[in-house]
């Protein structure tokens, strides 16, 4: 739950939200106009400069940028496979 | 009172447009600012009018200008590459001397890509450069070149859902012949070549003048907003760091001046004209 409010905090705080309360974790960024595609390059440098992950090319998709939920995932996952990597 | 004047000023058969910040009374400096590239200039357009006004007020003589292919000057973005922002910021030093007879030299102020340009424009003046700033320095060309079609995958997955190239892709594509659009400005063959060559520390040893390389440190500045850089360096290159938002980047709201970063540039070039 910290991710995602850490990525909510990042979105709203960021972009414009007309009513930060309203917006779902599941809420489509990209079909809401909250992010366009500059949008997506701050989204990506946020996951990079504070989760310490590395966005691959292949991994610039909607399935896990799209959404606060989605995001919260995707640095989920990255995170774990970069630990079991490590370890 | 400080008075700006607008100016076209030619190099070959091309014309460049400038604006002359001019203080009251004889300058006692002279300061030419190279912007950055394509939209990183637009979004950082407002900084460098006040950063402009700031030294004028100081009694210094400020050109800024636009590179040929971007703002006012002529040539399409695509036309332009390089080495003709190299010849254009020459020009631009020449044009600010040639105006201002009293000048001994003049100083660069490069901003990202622009401060390249700018070390290599001070490098070829050689005693005519007094001194050399750079805001958030861009080390390496071919990292530059990543981030921008970096921003190229993500207009496609904004768009379509989907990058269909990675950017290795991309660079084959370029290699082949192919404009890649970064932002809607082309971005062809010998644009990407000259990028992957550029190497900001090669460029800086060739530098004969002090040199204050300023990093950008995103955030909020904690307590006072006075800059707390200290210049650190060897020989005539020095280091800083100043809190300041990514100023060049489209963002919620427009930037309108960097105090932290024109204050560490101020209190150098005061420091270098005493």
């Amino acid at each position: 739950m910290a991710l995602r409010k850490q990525i909510r905090d990042f979105v709203t705080t960021n972009f414009y939200v007309a009513d930060p309360k309203t917006l779902e974790d599941s809420t489509s960024l990209l079909d809401h106009g909250i992010i366009d595609s500059t949008g997506v390059l701050e989204v990506i440098l946020f996951i990079e400069t504070t989760f310490g992950v590395t966005v691959e090319d292949s991994e610039m998709l909607p399935e896990n940028l799209d959404s606060i939920e989605r995001i919260a995932r995707y640095v989920g996952r990255k995170k774990e496979s970069e630990l079991r990597f490590a370890a | 009172m400080p008075c700006e004047q607008p100016l076209f000023f030619e190099l070959g058969d091309h014309r460049l447009f400038g604006m002359l910040h001019l203080p009251e009374g004889r300058p006692r400096h002279g300061l030419v600012v190279c912007h950055a590239l394509a939209e990183e200039k637009l979004w950082s357009h407002r900084v460098f009018v006040g950063l402009a006004r700031e030294l004028a007020s100081r009694g210094m003589a400020v050109l800024r200008f636009d590179f040929r292919g971007e703002g006012e000057s002529d040539l399409d973005f695509e036309q332009a590459g390089i080495a003709s922002r190299i010849d254009d910021a020459v020009r631009a030093a020449e044009v600010l001397l040639e105006q201002q007879p009293t000048l001994a030299g003049i100083s660069f102020l490069g901003h990202r890509l622009g401060g390249a340009i700018a070390a290599a424009a001070a490098a070829r003046l050689r005693g005519r450069a007094q001194g050399l700033l750079v805001w958030d320095p861009l080390p390496s060309g071919h990292e530059y070149l990543m981030q921008l079609l970096r921003s190229n995958l993500a207009k496609q997955m904004a768009g379509n859902g989907k990058a269909p190239r990675t950017r290795e892709a991309l660079i084959q594509a370029l290699e082949a012949g192919e404009t890649v659009l970064v932002d809607g400005y082309g971005i062809g063959r010998a644009l990407y070549r000259e990028l992957i060559a550029l190497d900001l520390p090669a460029l800086l040893e060739a530098l004969e003048c002090p040199a204050l390389l300023i990093a950008a440190a995103e955030g909020p500045a904690k307590g006072s907003t006075a800059p707390r850089a200290q210049a650190v360096g060897r020989g005539n290159i020095q280091h800083a760091s100043a809190r300041e938002p990514a100023f060049w980047r489209e963002s919620k709201e427009l930037c309108r001046c960097a105090p932290n970063m024109t204050a560490v540039s101020v209190q150098w070039l005061e420091r270098q004209l005493t």
